[in-house]
């Protein structure tokens, strides 16, 4: 394996490292005694309070108390909520096929339509076209989304009735979670109507989410076509006899791509941000709002957790990300 | 006066009249300026302008709509919300805390950020490597999930929601700083002012910081866009501005429940935060394409 | 064998066979740029038989570049072909539609380019750029394919063909990836190749070296070439006949040998003052033409080398020359009221120097 790529696998370790250190002192670095922002809002018995003091060894000294923190977490445990008393890892397990659900088929959406928007606009350079694609694209990327969401519920659920306001499916149906993703599951049980009631369901947030993501990939694909169908190898590619359509999506699609993916690597933290509000305005039964929600119950333990969780999550993406860089990017994979 | 003037005027100009001049010529950034600027001067000026204090509540007159629908009431021409206060005033003041805390975060982030970027960048070593393990930690977190730990920790209030979101934004302006910083510290004017023993902050802020402001730059204009938008997200969240304040986020969360009945009452907030981003990143769009740096897009 | 006889050898082959493989006619090339067009191109003419080399000589902005690549198809926003006629193999491309004209690109009729690192694709390796090729004009199977283009390969000189296919361009120098190109280029067999500026961009030793392979294509596939170059010192061991630009015109157009031995424009005699030679180095300026030439969209009436003329004459400045074919020759044409007659003797020496 190429050195740079040894060494890029290498830096997750101390990133990885300060989450974890950043979530231990969340806690700790609150104003107010740690324990009883464990213990919540309602208070504690004494014995609670020394047990609590006991398990989370608030007792120890703070560099034994982070040793301890890590090995848990390295062992998967990163405690339980206070509200339910089920540990954060199974939550977590629980809900997050929702948001995976709903981010793919986002970024899936975002995706279809914004590299054909980008080339498009890029192709027909200061047209009505690309300044259409161009004004659309920036009216999306400064989208208060929540608002937006606010929007296509007043239209389409309100005014028209065509959409379900909120959740991930009818309460009529009863469907075994085998998967978690429910188009799947759905599908699994046979039941079509169930099937189509969970598109249903999922049209307006994933629209919602997709957004952010679908005007900063088109912007990015406009601005890198625009780079390389400036480059010498596009006019030795119509030279060759070439159609204009391989030209575009062969020859110059190809290498705008590269800028591109990494850019769709990098929506995963926009994607996290935008599922935080998008399932709390849906009421969607994700990771998003359950991490808010827990914010505003004070359950700390689930907060700690979601948040090392999430960013382990962003960091791994991250990563693979910068690796399928070098490997679609033939000047970067040679290198020693 | 023709293109070929414009083009062989540039030869005389400073770099900065020579970026005016490229301003100048994008309409729509200059449109954004424009836009930005109403909204500020409204901002200052907003007592003046307002037909009602923000808060009063005119109770016999609850959810009036506006003026272009029916049974619009006189005098509140962009009507009322839930508890009868004037959406216009209202909408006048939360331009002040979008505003005002956009610019507030900004300089924060700026200030802390060209700091720790320039310590970075002119000290290297273990500190540099530090310091951007620090950064990509943060840069790993979503933006409005670290700013929800933050608020989780100190309390849900508008200043430290603005902390919050000035703690996102900063590792943005520490990398472009440090990036920056190292490119000019090889060129032959840095050590020209080595030479003339200039070191340390005098070196930073003399010398490498006027060649290095327009990335800075850029990057402000575009932050303050992301800034009004995470404030108003907060404020949407509870976890920002609380009511009865008038921030854009607050409105619209408060008046959520009466969309069906009052959709105004959601849509004209949601409007102003899109118009100010909207402007904000116009603006951005068209310094960049004038200064042309060589910063990544988003 | 010494330059000088291949020129002479070079010259017994011009236009004993008068049907033309290309035959470019009146064209022009506007660039449109703030509303405004400006001519990059003028009423271009010249020709070029089956087997002939013809170079087209001129300095950067005189028009070279953009003939050729109006000849290809490839004027692109904000370039607009205003008028012309490129008859190729009988059939004038400009008017086909460009799916019929790309039957022809690539195949009948090929282009390499000045700067051999960019101009192949960064994303696909010399094996897929090549075999493209293949694919796209040849009825040929994989492995046919594949075979083919290790044949090309080979001839274009880079020795391991099998490893060569697999690399990327930017494992190869500039020398090999003009070679590359060069590979792409023949690989139709194309009846004839345009080269612009085919080794401006590479080391003084690759150059002869990509010189010599195009010269040994040429001769092995009577291909017919347009060569263009800035360079009037390559020319006389390439080139058959020269057409030289001036400033989007066509001033002269004359056998190599000719052309060398009495140039009739003074701007084709002052390009080869101010060539190099033997001698220059003796406390002799090396010679330069007075003045700079004329900004693209600068309107002029008269004759466009007036300014920079050391012959000009009064009506020169007011009526613009026009092409004329020699009275004696009919194979050679000069764009100018007063033609050079008798610096035969002097220029001779100069060519001999230049070419020691």
């Amino acid at each position: 394996m190429p050195q740079h790529l040894l060494h890029r696998l290498l830096l997750v370790i101390p990133t990885f490292f300060g989450i974890v250190a950043l979530t231990f002192l969340l806690i700790r670095l609150a104003p107010g005694d740690p324990i009883l922002l464990i213990a919540g809002e309602h208070g504690v018995s004494a014995e609670r309070y020394a047990e609590l003091q006991q398990q989370f060894g608030f007792d120890q000294p703070l560099f034994i108390q982070f040793a301890d923190y890590l090995w848990q977490v390295l062992n998967g445990n990163l405690g339980r909520s206070v509200v339910t008393q089920t540990p954060v890892l199974e939550e977590f397990s629980n809900l997050f096929p929702a948001t995976l659900e709903l981010a793919l088929i986002a970024i899936i959406l975002a995706v279809l339509i914004a590299i054909p928007a980008g080339v498009l606009a890029a192709v027909k350079r200061n047209t009505i076209i690309d300044h259409s694609i161009t004004a659309v694209s920036l009216v999306g990327y400064s989208m208060p989304i929540f608002w937006w969401a606010l929007l296509l519920i007043l239209l389409f659920s309100v005014n028209l009735g065509w959409m379900p306001v909120a959740g991930r499916l009818n309460f009529i149906y009863d469907i075994e979670s085998v998967t978690g993703f429910m188009l799947i599951d759905t599908l699994i049980a046979g039941d079509k109507d169930a099937f189509f009631d969970a598109v249903h369901h999922l049209i307006l947030p994933a629209i919602v989410l997709a957004t952010i993501p679908l005007a900063v990939i088109t912007r990015m694909t406009r601005s890198a076509m625009l780079e390389v169908l400036k480059q010498d190898y596009i006019r030795t590619a119509r030279a060759k006899g070439l159609s204009e359509f391989s030209v575009i999506f062969k020859h110059a699609l190809r290498n705008a791509l590269i800028p591109v993916i990494t850019v769709i690597g990098l929506q995963t933290s926009i994607l996290m941000t935008g599922a935080i509000l998008t399932e709390t305005i849906f009421s969607w039964p994700g990771i998003g709002k359950w991490l808010l929600e827990a914010v505003y119950r004070r359950d700390y333990p689930v907060v700690q957790g979601g948040v090392l969780l999430i960013a382990g999550l962003v960091i791994l993406v991250n990563t693979v990300v910068d690796l399928l860089y070098v490997l679609i990017n033939p000047s970067l994979r040679q290198q020693k | 006066m023709s293109k070929a003037d414009t083009s062989t005027e540039i030869y005389d100009l400073t770099p900065w009249q020579e970026t005016w001049v490229k301003f100048r010529t994008n309409r729509i950034a200059a449109l954004g300026l424009l836009v930005l600027l109403i909204l500020i001067i409204s901002a200052i000026f907003a007592p003046l302008l307002v037909t009602h204090d923000p808060h009063e509540q005119f109770t016999d007159i609850l959810l009036a709509p506006p003026f272009w629908a029916d049974g619009s009431q006189s005098g509140f021409f962009l009507g009322t919300d839930d508890l009868g206060r004037d959406m216009f005033s209202r909408l006048i003041y939360g331009a002040r805390y979008s505003l005002f805390l956009g610019f507030a975060i900004v300089s924060l982030a700026l200030f802390f950020g060209v700091a720790i970027g320039a310590i970075a960048g002119m000290k290297r070593g273990l500190l540099e490597t530090v310091i951007l393990r620090l950064m990509d930690i943060m840069l790993a977190i979503p933006a409005i999930l670290l700013a929800i730990v933050i608020v989780a920790l100190l309390g849900a209030s508008l200043m430290n929601a603005a902390m919050a979101v000035s703690i996102v934004l900063l590792p943005h302006f520490v990398r472009i700083t440090r990036a920056a910083v190292i490119t000019e510290m090889n060129k032959d004017y840095v050590l020209s002012a080595k030479l003339d023993g200039s070191r340390g902050w005098k070196l930073l802020f003399q010398t490498l910081l006027p060649n290095i402001s327009a990335p800075l730059i850029v990057q402000s204009t575009l932050s303050f866009s992301n800034a009004i938008l995470d404030i108003a997200a907060l404020g949407f969240l509870g976890l920002g501005a609380q009511p009865p304040t008038p921030e854009w986020g607050t409105l619209l969360s408060s008046s959520r429940e009466f969309i069906e009945v009052a959709p105004w009452t959601v849509t004209l907030p949601g409007l102003a935060i899109l118009i100010t981003v909207l402007a904000s990143n116009l603006l951005g769009d068209g310094l960049r394409d004038a200064l042309d740096p060589r910063i990544d897009p988003l | 064998m010494s330059n000088e006889s291949s020129v002479m050898s070079r010259q017994s082959s011009v236009r004993k066979n008068p049907p033309f493989l290309l035959k470019v006619k009146n064209l022009s090339v506007d660039f449109r740029s703030h509303g405004k067009s400006i001519s990059a191109v003028e009423s271009v003419n010249y020709d070029a038989c089956a087997g002939e080399t013809v170079a087209v000589v001129g300095e950067s902005g005189s028009g070279k570049s953009v003939t050729a690549l109006a000849i290809m198809g490839l004027i692109r926003k904000p370039g607009i072909l205003r008028s012309g006629m490129v008859k190729f193999d009988g059939k004038d491309l400009l008017a086909l539609s460009s799916r019929q004209r790309r039957k022809y690109m690539g195949r009948n009729l090929s282009m390499i380019f000045q700067e051999p690192a960019t101009s192949l694709n960064p994303s696909f390796s010399i094996g897929q750029q090549i075999t493209e090729v293949l694919k796209l004009h040849e009825n040929l199977n994989h492995a046919q394919r594949h075979n083919r283009a290790l044949d090309l390969i080979n001839e274009v000189g880079i020795s391991d063909p099998v490893k060569c296919l697999k690399l990327w361009p930017h494992q190869l120098s500039g020398g090999m990836n003009q070679r590359v190109m060069i590979a792409m280029a023949i690989s139709c067999n194309p009846s004839l190749l345009i080269a612009d500026e085919p080794t401006t961009a590479l080391d003084v030793t690759v150059q002869a070296q990509i010189l010599d392979l195009l010269r040994s294509l040429q001769q092995k596939n009577n291909m017919g070439m347009i060569f263009i170059t800035h360079d009037l010192s390559v020319v006389s061991n390439i080139a058959h006949r020269v057409v030289v630009m001036y400033a989007g015109q066509v001033v002269e157009n004359c056998p190599t040998t000719e052309l060398f031995q009495q140039p009739q424009h003074p701007y084709t005699e002052a390009l080869l003052k101010s060539l190099p030679t033997k001698n220059s180095y003796k406390n002799k300026r090396l010679y330069s033409i007075k003045g700079s030439p004329p900004k693209a969209g600068e309107r002029l009436s008269g004759c466009r080398f007036y300014s920079r003329c050391n012959y000009a004459k009064n009506n020169c400045r007011e009526e613009s020359p026009k092409l004329i074919n020699d009275l004696q020759s009919n194979y050679r044409a000069v764009r100018c009221f007063y033609p050079l007659t008798n610096a035969t003797n002097h220029m001779l020496d100069l060519f001999d120097d230049s070419l020691a």
